[in-house]
């Protein structure tokens, strides 16, 4: 049997983390979750998981600066930004920083579903 | 008005690599969206047509909007409609696809006309009918130099009701005054221009707005109530830093909050009372 993918949430919404794992048991995921950017690095290290799916505006360390260090600690690894605020200036600073993808909020279920088979794709 | 930015719509298709938007991205700045591009985007011209005037403007020493008329392809408003046109970042990024050979003028006439028809909000959420309210009900002063921006804000904001609260909002003819037992959702954004938002409601109308926004049942004001309120506010403010910055304006949003009997503290503050089937809502903006 094939191992379900790991995937770890990080966002300080309550409702977007219950959606968000929602969608991505439906599609066989294992969801581990994070509430702010320092969580989001300790978890990473504690469940090096396949992919990230992670907020751009969160208390403590913001996600952009949790990219970069978790980009420091695993330089490959498989960061998907969400944010409310698509502007040319937070997607231009996510993608020079190594993310994959980056939706917007609110998010469609298709969108979850190609940034999960982006991650696949990476990883095989 | 667009849910979503061109460039991260082009991301989130898959039609082109994180690498090739990035450079597209730092490179848009300095591209300067020829005609062609700008006809096609207004469904003036089709790309077949353009490609047609490239090939004449080969032959003919002539510039492209002269061939364009002598074709019959544009009339002479339209040609000023298109020289008036003011920058706009996302066709700044589809000239630069273009130019670096990512998109064919097919590809991008086609990816345009999908990406308005998926992300519009205006077509999704037609609320016409309450432009000239927002104008006459909303006093600001025209000296104002964000006055504009007020506007647009408040009809991106009845936008967001139709499209997530389900709900036809109305405009009511009130004096906005601080009530100490309502709640308070608010959000900063700062950047090249600062606009603090924020809206009150009673805490039935507050637990209505959750329970729709988040499709949830929610009965009571917990956690997930006031996240629900928050992230409605926060996602409206998104969509409206998308717009921003499709005209070149660059804003950063600060976390939402929520809480009971606050109120937003602010140079000038304007107000709007917004009725709509479940109750009251009164936004309240301000600039820095």
């Amino acid at each position: 049997m094939q191992k379900p993918l790991k995937i770890l949430i990080s966002d300080d919404s309550l409702l977007l983390r219950k959606k968000l794992r929602e969608e991505l048991e439906k599609l066989g995921c294992q969801v581990y979750e994070a509430k702010d950017g320092q969580e989001v690095v300790e978890a990473y290290c504690q469940f090096c998981p396949d992919g990230v799916f992670m907020d751009i505006v969160m208390p403590k360390v913001s996600g952009i600066d949790a990219l970069k260090k978790i980009k420091e600690i695993h330089h490959e690894a498989r960061i998907i930004m969400l944010s409310s605020t698509g502007t040319a200036a937070n997607l231009l600073e996510a993608l020079k920083l190594g993310a994959i993808d980056f939706i917007q909020k609110p998010y469609n279920s298709s969108q979850i579903v190609k940034a999960v088979n982006d991650i696949i794709r990476k990883e095989s | 008005m667009f849910s979503q930015f061109f460039a991260q719509y082009i991301l989130n298709q898959g039609l082109l690599t994180p690498s090739q938007v990035q450079e597209a991205l730092e490179n848009r700045r300095a591209v300067q969206v020829k005609l062609g591009i700008l006809a096609i985007n207004q469904g003036f011209l089709t790309a077949e047509q353009v490609e047609e005037i490239h090939g004449l403007q080969q032959r003919i020493d002539k510039r492209f909007g002269e061939i364009a008329l002598d074709e019959g392809y544009l009339s002479e408003e339209q040609l000023i409609t298109l020289l008036d046109t003011q920058e706009n970042d996302h066709l700044n990024f589809g000239q630069t696809l273009v130019d670096k050979g990512y998109m064919t003028l097919a590809q991008l006439e086609n990816v345009l006309e999908e990406y308005k028809a998926e992300g519009s909000l205006d077509q999704q959420s037609d609320i016409s009918y309450l432009k000239e309210q927002i104008r006459t009900q909303l006093k600001i002063p025209q000296d104002d130099e964000n006055v504009e921006l007020y506007y647009d804000y408040i009809s991106l904001f009845l936008r967001a009701m139709v499209r997530f609260l389900d709900t036809s909002p109305l405009l009511a003819a009130i004096t906005y005054e601080h009530d100490s037992n309502q709640w308070f959702v608010s959000q900063s954004m700062t950047g090249d221009i600062t606009l603090h938002s924020s809206f009150t409601a009673e805490e039935s109308v507050l637990l209505e707005i959750a329970c729709r926004y988040s499709g949830e049942k929610i009965c009571e004001m917990d956690e997930l109530a006031i996240d629900s309120a928050g992230e409605f506010l926060n996602v409206t403010n998104g969509l409206f830093c998308i717009n921003l910055s499709n005209r070149g304006l660059d804003l950063d949003l600060h976390p939402q909050r929520v809480t009971r009997g606050a109120a937003l503290r602010g140079k000038s503050n304007y107000a709007v009372a917004i009725d709509t089937d479940f109750g009251r809502i009164n936004l309240v903006m301000a600039g820095a």
